[in-house]
């Protein structure tokens, strides 16, 4: 069996890559989704803030992968539900496995729209037991929105990334008690709207340069430590606190899932967590394309979509006409910069504009963002507040030579 | 007296301090623009949120989202929500249908997916 197009998940970037793909005239294109349906975490997002972007209106997940699903419907795209790539070579052979059976299926262009997993508690170093009630947020969120489980009565949250923020209003609206919000970082990197409509609205307390030292109970969680950090993040002794409650949800961050990545050879970025991208999204393996959270997090569901729009009509003019050899130059994080992507631009690209997203790597306050080529400054973006929660996308423009660096000034 | 908030509608997240006495604005600071002022006011005045829940539908025994069609006087969202918790689902439902009409003044309970 073959395919012009594969798509790998059917989330908010699996689905507008599909779409695009389809548009941009790729013969044929199929999305393998694990789940049942299409929609991807959105699904279980059912508070309202997307779309705004994309649609204009403010709707929920599950809204949002509606309109989506009707699309892919009205342009007849064919979907695998219930459907697991198993592994991926670099020829772009995909196994595909199913309550059919496995199946390998031969694509002209793959897209890697597979999303993001949440960091584990294995991640981050709490001391303590191993009792029942220590969740993921997201694990939550699914719990509660999906099967209608609540985990708790009494919660605190720790890491104050959007996933974190929006749980926390979701448990205080189903009934339990939300003690408080813990960030190790002094700043929170989840949305400012979040804070405000998450916390706030609800009195919940936000405790930055706070942590979790320490997880009580045996069989259930009884109570967490809390305790301030210094500013290399290590706890301070005697600024320990007890906080009696019977659930731990962690929201400490997003690994982009990238293990078929691994399986065709395909070169990381250690910084994003993702593959290593040229402006077209492809990865180092010619006609394997990567958009959505697998490539890098994303703020926003519309963001995701967007570049996928992208990451679709680039695998559809790979099929069409082949890939393209063309000199290109690499984009360097430098100072202040946690990550660029795409990691490398064409010449061609270049001189046409292409588009760079960049996260810095802590807050800064009227602060420019400079891209130079070598000495010579071919961009500056001014922003009078640059924090890590909120990446920066612009057009990079030149015609000249070299590797292009990206670093933050910062006029303090 | 003060009052402190923090304009949502941009990434730029304004932090403004916004004064007032017997339920009127004597000044407003830290806003950068004129959309800071008009949130600041609705924010003082009315303000109001999306509710989102979700309701067990016992016919296929899982889980549908449900929002309001527009915002709520954020007084009332608790209110709202035991209203909206004792709504009978009864599928088939489409994404947008009307389940609840007429919560807190002129919303409606909407579906926020098929079932």
């Amino acid at each position: 069996m073959g395919t012009d197009v594969l798509v790998v998940g059917g989330g908010p970037a699996g689905m507008a890559a599909a779409l695009s793909a389809a548009q941009s005239g790729a013969g044929s294109v199929l999305i393998v989704e694990r789940n049942e349906r299409l929609g991807g975490i959105l699904n279980q997002c059912i508070h309202n803030g997307f779309g705004l972007t994309l649609f204009g209106k403010e709707l929920t997940g599950p809204e949002y992968a509606g309109r989506y699903a009707d699309q892919i419907g009205q342009a007849e795209i064919p979907c695998l539900f219930n459907t697991t790539v198993v592994s991926m070579t670099g020829n772009k052979e995909v196994l595909i496995r199913n309550t059919d059976g496995e199946r390998q299926i031969e694509a002209g262009a793959v897209i890697l729209a597979t999303g993001c997993r949440e960091r584990p508690r294995g991640a981050i170093s709490i001391p303590g037991s191993r009792p029942a009630g220590v969740y993921s947020a997201g694990t939550v969120q699914k719990l509660i929105n999906c099967c209608g489980y609540m985990p708790g009565k009494r919660a605190v949250i720790l890491g104050s990334g959007d996933i974190g923020l929006i749980m926390a209003r979701r448990l205080t609206l189903e009934g339990a008690h939300v003690e408080a919000v813990c960030e190790i970082m002094p700043y929170s990197s989840g949305l400012k709207r979040n804070i405000v409509q998450c916390l706030e609205d609800y009195d919940i307390p936000l405790y930055l340069s706070h942590t979790v030292t320490r997880i009580f109970g045996r069989e259930r969680v009884e109570g967490v430590e809390i305790s301030g950090v210094d500013e290399h993040l290590a706890p301070v002794e005697g600024t320990q606190r007890f906080i009696e409650c019977d659930t731990l949800l962690l929201s400490v961050g997003l690994i982009p899932e990238n293990e078929l990545a691994g399986y065709a050879g395909i070169v990381m970025d250690a910084k994003t967590g993702g593959p290593l991208v040229n402006d077209r999204l492809e990865t180092s393996v010619p006609g394997i394309f990567a958009c959505g959270n697998s490539l890098h997090v994303h703020d926003l569901a519309d963001f995701a979509s967007l570049e996928a729009v992208e990451a679709g009509k680039n695998a559809a003019a790979y099929v069409k006409a082949g890939g393209e050899a063309c000199q290109e130059f690499e984009c360097r994080a430098g100072n202040g910069i946690g990550s660029v992507v795409p990691q490398r631009m064409s010449a061609k690209a270049l001189a046409e504009g292409a588009t760079a997203y960049i996260r810095v790597g802590r807050p800064f306050e009227n602060a420019s963002i400079v891209i130079k080529r070598g000495d010579r400054v071919i961009r500056t973006v001014r922003s009078p507040r640059l924090t890590p929660g909120e990446m920066v996308k612009t057009v990079v423009r030149d015609s000249g030579d070299g590797d292009l660096t990206f670093e933050v000034d910062s006029h303090d | 007296m003060i009052k402190k908030i923090t304009c949502t509608t941009c990434p730029m997240g304004c932090d403004m301090l916004l004064e007032h006495e017997d339920g009127k604005i004597l000044s407003l600071t830290g806003n950068r623009c004129a959309r800071g002022k008009a949130y600041a006011e609705n924010e003082f005045f009315h303000p109001a949120r999306v509710l989102t829940t979700v309701l067990y539908v016992k016919a296929c025994d899982s889980m549908l989202p449900v929002r309001s069609d527009r915002p709520i006087p954020k007084d009332r969202l608790f209110e709202c929500l035991r209203a909206v918790k004792g709504i009978r689902v009864v599928p088939p439902v489409h994404r947008g249908d009307i389940l609840y009409a007429g919560i807190a003044g002129d919303a409606n309970i909407i579906a926020s997916a098929d079932m």
